[in-house]
């Protein structure tokens, strides 16, 4: 009945995930590309302290900058940086709750309740604020 | 001897006091320090008492509204609300103690079964664990099962639930999420399925497939903004508009005040009767659910973890709007629709429009995009009227007052147990 969605689990299964793409090899000389917009970027940051709308799309181009140099940690910062500033439906909120569930998984390898807690507390967070971000109108 | 009867016969019997003894067996499992294992359960056994005082509240407020309805229109009005068959269940009909260790029950099954099969889900929803453990505690007591027994068939089917349902959607999810690493743990499940069976029968294919996402729908929403408000928006009107046709004799109440101003009054009651029941379950869960939730994954550390339904919004805010509009016309056709067959009239939901509504509109929108999700939607809405309808007999017999469930996965828990289970125990 729902042959398209069976067939397809192969394929999707094989998603990668912002932190799978991390562990992923890149060449030396994408990883210096990679730094420098890193660096070009934060000092976009910097100058946009004032305006919160830019800033946020800026973050969100920094976590997903992190997240290829396989910098979870970095690109978690980043995208809750760009929620802090604008909760929206988007990229941050796709790649946070990828990235809490990688993070919980290991925490979960390493038995470390701490922070089993923590990341999962984080992804009702997000939650939270899918459910706020709906009734709001979803930013229009 | 003395002492062990002592506790069996007043303390193991209030279910607060064996809800709060399962909250500190988790924290201590989780090797918390001493304050934090007596907060825990102390605020544990408090939220089972506020819990109690929101049941009480709904309970007059929806006897209140059964009375006018039945002079009214002349027909059984009921109320879906599984909070308030939950509130019912746990305090009016004593099923407190069953249920507290059904609940703690379905967790250890769905532990067992995501450590020892292929499915690795873990439902985190914890409100959804509570309902399901009450609709198998009510099931299990109306098959004539003991107290014991109750609790271990419940526990099973109700773990058996945890994992399945997670494994249902799962394909869907994938599609929506464009990805594999969460699950969703919403017991409204089958009818999600039934949505997306619709959508597919009736909706777009291939290139005429076209998503509702395409389109950019205006802001109007606001009035959903407060869960409180969202009911009130619903019941106050539907007691007072009752209040209208059923007249001052009834509607009244005995008291001096106009009877609308009562009907309002009582509308107003019954809202302050959920947000009471649900501060109270917030507080019972807050302790037990990142306890055990903590002790799961260190379990299962490969679990796929089966999340609340506001975890797909994101990913299809149009479909879940859709969803919402669609579920509600079909919950207030099948309102009117009921009474022809001989059912009792089930009122619209609000708060089951929008969370399981608009879930289940992303799943139409995603099989059979535009036309699939509003001609599912509706028919999802139908469904979800008809489900409760189903189960209002059995309930009002039981001693549930004007109320039946919600939470499709749940009803259909508990219908395994009428359709299935009685008549074998019967016929053994």
């Amino acid at each position: 009945m729902f042959g398209s969605l069976f067939k397809k689990k192969d394929t999707q299964k094989n998603t990668v995930t912002p932190s799978e793409k991390g562990d992923q090899a890149i060449s030396p000389t994408d990883t210096a590309a990679l730094e420098k917009k890193v660096a070009s970027i934060t000092v976009q940051i910097k100058q946009a302290s004032d305006d919160k709308e830019k800033r946020h799309l800026l973050y969100n181009q920094l976590g997903a900058v992190q997240v290829k140099l396989g910098n979870d940690a970095a690109a978690i910062t980043a995208y809750e940086a760009s929620i802090q500033d604008k909760e929206e439906f988007g990229d941050a909120y796709n790649a946070l709750l990828n990235l809490y569930e990688a993070q919980r998984k290991q925490a979960a390898k390493a038995k470390n309740d701490d922070d089993i807690q923590k990341w999962v507390s984080k992804t009702d967070a997000l939650l939270d604020m899918s459910k706020r971000v709906m009734r709001s109108g979803f930013g229009y | 001897m003395v002492v062990v009867n002592f506790i069996i016969q007043n303390i193991l019997t209030q279910a607060a006091i064996t809800i709060a003894l399962i909250a500190m067996l988790g924290l201590l499992l989780q090797r918390k320090s001493f304050g934090a294992v007596l907060t825990g359960t102390f605020k544990t056994l408090l939220g089972f008492q506020v819990l109690s005082a929101g049941s009480a509240i709904i309970v007059t407020a929806l006897t209140y509204f059964g009375k006018i309805f039945q002079h009214g229109f002349h027909l059984q009005g009921v109320v879906p609300s599984i909070e308030a068959i939950n509130g019912q269940a746990m305090n009016t009909l004593g099923l407190g103690n069953e249920i507290a260790l059904t609940f703690l029950g379905i967790f250890i099954v769905n532990i067992l079964i995501a450590r020892f099969s292929p499915w690795k889900y873990i439902f985190l929803t914890g409100q959804a664990l509570l309902w399901m453990s009450t609709m198998t505690v009510i099931g299990g007591k109306m098959a004539g099962l003991s107290s014991v027994w109750t609790i271990v068939v419940g526990s099973v089917i109700g773990g058996i639930f945890a994992v399945a349902m997670p494994a249902i959607a799962q394909p869907f999810v994938r599609k929506i999420t464009k990805g594999d690493a969460i699950a969703l743990g919403h017991f409204c499940t089958i009818g999600y399925m039934v949505e997306a069976g619709a959508a597919w029968f009736f909706g777009e294919r291939g290139e005429k497939k076209h998503s509702i996402e395409d389109i950019k729908l205006p802001k109007y929403m606001e009035f959903l903004q407060d869960t409180y408000l969202s009911v009130a928006v619903v019941m106050v009107p539907l007691f007072m508009i009752t209040a209208a046709f059923a007249g001052p004799k009834y509607a009244g109440n005995g008291t001096s005040m106009n009877y609308i101003m009562n009907a309002f009054m009582m509308g107003i009651q019954f809202v302050v009767g959920v947000y009471v029941l649900l501060a109270g379950v917030r507080l019972l869960l807050g302790e037990i659910v990142p306890a055990f939730r903590g002790i799961a994954m260190k379990l299962v550390p490969n679990a796929k973890p089966a999340l609340d339904c506001p975890v797909l919004f994101p990913f299809s805010p149009n479909a879940v709007i859709l969803g919402f509009i669609t579920t509600t016309i079909g919950t207030v056709i099948g309102m009117f629709l009921m009474p022809v067959f001989g059912l009792a009239v089930i009122l619209p939901g609000m708060l089951t429009n929008f969370f399981a509504g608009g879930t289940a509109g992303i799943f139409g929108n995603v099989v059979g995009g535009r036309r699939g999700a509003i001609i599912g939607g509706i028919i999802h809405g139908l469904f979800i009227t008809l489900l409760p309808a189903l189960l209002v007999t059995a309930l009002t017999s039981f001693g549930f007052v004007n109320a039946s469930a919600t939470d499709s996965d749940t009803i259909v828990a508990m219908l395994i147990y009428a359709w299935i289970l009685t008549p074998i125990l019967k016929a053994v």
